[in-house]
């Protein structure tokens, strides 16, 4: 609680309190923009944020995370078209709802919902992490070994429908890992003589590359979806302020969803929403209104895509282990700052760590009192045409990357590594476990050797402690899960997913 | 369901795997105790080049078929607006590659609207020009002679 406070004063900072602002607000306009999501948006941030303080630098990035979870949902009940991948389901009750004159009751309910699932994370967070990482202080290569192993299986099962496949993105982007000098031997790998590759495939422009280009690609010349894009008033939606009672226990069942669902590797703010939805019909058989227009349709998915993102933080910081691209990429910010995550950051540098989770509070406080009086505001945004996105996206992209290595190089990196993301795209491959194959691979390298010199090459040695068996047990059923699992269950659904990762 | 669509996806993430392998040949690959620089990314190599089969033969039996649509007009734009900026970011400013760039968007997106092109290609290129050179110190230039 203490530890808490020091942080609640170092985040209430007039400069902190400016950029978690300003992030929270960007990540909520590119919630509300369809076509680029969060993940891009802290691509294209991540060099920017060279010139800042860590602790300023990932407060904002933090801010556009959990800042497009809000926004995201105005554009899935305004347009029927998601935000973000995690709004997906919103539209199922979310756009009737506006259809029928609703709309400020649906974006009222998305709005309260969100904050609460918000708080009840961050609770979940000043709770667990101290404890997980007094747990995790016992971590040795073995275990972390395990743990990277179960995230990249967790990664090829859950953000890809077929696991062929996602095993194969996870693979591919492992391989790229190694692209670059291996540390422990000196040799150059994959370089091809190329200086600008001898420290590897730099995140930011891997990432952009994968997610805002294609995205770019897929929609170019396309006619614009020209939904009926309602207008709202801020006093529309207060009017409904005495409707909400009703969805509390919605907020809360799909709080606890996302909550628990959030720190799991390879879930995140996306599955936490879908199954909060399945839950919450499970609790609603009764009522007909239930898929065409309930507002505890909305409430559910909005407080658990929330809450996971808040929870999703706890593994990244306390064991440095991202559960989902984006972490990966939040987890490479930290350490281009020289932040090294894990079970000593706390003890290393306790005010960053508070100072994050206080500012992630302010921000949601600052969302709810962006998005009601804005609200106008936001409406007509969703409306904008995207062929005045894509240059705008283009030109980010390529001058974040320029100007991380000041060199054109990273420039060529992203045509290549776009192309190979737009050809996995067409053959029906999701980046998303690529890009967390490529960050955690060379890890998985690194403990494995490491684990190797300890027990000086016994294999058994992975297999010692009671962590390391559960860990890998848990992976191995999930593997047998997902072979098993068209023989035992018939009906599969699939759920494209626009904009890329959560 | 034996089409030489079905196929192109495993066979691409095959040849990924068999590029990491050639192109990986002569790094030494040690032993498993001792493990060398090739070690870990043949073995990736061989992982990928399985599961590539898979999917080849998974898609064989169960794919429908559907068609793939490469999308070669969003390609060639969005590479094409990429390469302009690889090639005259330095050499022409961030003005003209800005343009240009917006240009050849604009070409791909069907519409040709001079006037827009040229304001939105204007504005964007003085935007980031201010926040990213003056705002935050980043070494780029608006016109190639200075500033």
């Amino acid at each position: 609680m203490q530890e808490f406070l020091s942080g609640l004063s170092v985040a209430l900072d007039p400069w902190n309190i400016l950029y978690c602002l300003l992030g929270v607000t960007l990540g909520n306009l590119v919630g509300v923009l369809p076509g680029i999501g969060a993940i891009a948006a802290i691509s294209i941030l991540l060099p920017v944020t060279f010139y800042m303080e860590p602790l300023a630098a990932i407060i904002m990035l933090a801010g556009v995370y959990y800042g497009a979870e809000y926004g995201g949902s105005i554009a899935s009940i305004l347009l029927n078209l998601p935000g973000t991948a995690s709004n997906a389901i919103t539209t199922i009750d979310g756009y009737p709802m506006a259809q029928r004159g609703d709309a400020g009751l649906a974006l009222l309910t998305t709005q309260v919902s969100s904050f609460v699932g918000g708080c009840l994370g961050i609770i979940a967070m000043v709770a667990l992490s101290p404890l997980i990482m007094q747990f995790s202080l016992s971590f040795g290569p073995a275990e972390y070994f395990a743990t990277l192993v179960l995230g990249l299986v967790a990664a090829a099962v859950a953000l890809q429908g077929s696991m062929l496949r996602g095993l194969a993105m996870v693979l591919v982007g492992m391989m790229l890992g190694t692209v670059g000098m291996d540390l422990n031997s000196g040799a150059a790998r994959y370089t091809f003589g190329m200086a600008g590759l001898m420290d590897g495939l730099s995140i930011v422009a891997v990432a952009m590359a994968l997610f805002g280009l294609p995205e770019v690609i897929a929609n170019l010349g396309n006619r614009e979806t020209a939904g009926e894009a309602v207008t709202v008033t801020a006093r529309a939606m207060m009017q409904n302020i005495r409707k909400l009672g009703a969805c509390i226990p919605s907020m809360l069942r799909g709080s606890a969803v996302g909550g628990f669902l959030g720190p799991l590797p390879g879930a995140g703010p996306t599955i936490a929403s879908l199954m909060a939805y399945s839950v919450e019909r499970s609790f609603n058989r009764n009522n007909p209104l239930f898929g065409k227009g309930a507002e505890r349709g909305v409430a559910a998915p909005e407080s658990a895509n929330n809450a996971a993102a808040q929870t999703a933080f706890i593994p990244t910081m306390t064991l440095g282990i991202p559960g989902t691209p984006t972490m990966a990429i939040l987890l490479g910010a930290l350490m281009i700052h020289g932040i090294a995550p894990g079970p000593r950051l706390v003890a290393d540098h306790p005010d960053l760590f508070w100072g994050l989770i206080a500012s992630f509070w302010i921000g949601n406080v600052l969302l709810l009192l962006l998005n009601i009086p804005l609200i106008g505001l936001w409406a007509k945004l969703v409306s904008v045409p995207r062929r005045f996105l894509f240059p705008v996206i283009v030109a980010l992209i390529c001058t974040g990357v320029y100007g991380l290595s000041n060199s054109v190089f990273s420039i060529w990196v992203v045509i290549a590594i776009g192309l190979l993301g737009h050809v996995l795209r067409v053959l029906g491959f999701s980046p998303a476990p690529l890009l967390i194959g490529f960050v955690l691979g060379p890890l998985v390298e690194q403990y494995f050797r490491r684990g190797l010199l300890i027990s000086g090459g016994d294999f058994t040695y992975f297999l010692e402690t009671p962590t390391s068996l559960i860990l890998h047990a848990i992976t191995l059923s999930i593997f047998l899960w997902m072979l098993l699992r068209p023989l035992l269950v018939r009906s599969r659904t699939t759920i494209t997913v626009p904009g890329g990762g959560s | 369901m034996w089409t030489a669509r079905n196929i192109m996806a495993g066979l691409f993430v095959t040849g990924l795997g068999l590029a990491f392998l050639w192109f990986g040949r002569g790094y030494p690959v040690g032993t498993v105790r001792t493990m060398g620089p090739g070690m870990f990314p043949v073995a990736l190599a061989c992982l990928t080049i399985a599961v590539g089969a898979l999917i080849m033969l998974s898609d064989l039996i169960h794919g429908e078929g559907k068609a793939m649509n490469f999308r070669l007009r969003g390609v060639v734009a969005v590479l094409g607006a990429l390469i302009v900026f690889a090639l005259l970011l330095e050499r022409a400013g961030l003005l003209v590659t800005g343009l240009v760039a917006v240009l050849i968007l604009a070409l791909g997106e069907g519409r040709l609207r001079l006037l827009e092109v040229g304001l939105v290609g204007l504005v964007l290129s003085v935007a980031i020009w201010a926040i990213f050179g003056r705002g935050l110190g980043m070494p780029i230039r608006l016109l190639p002679g200075g500033l």
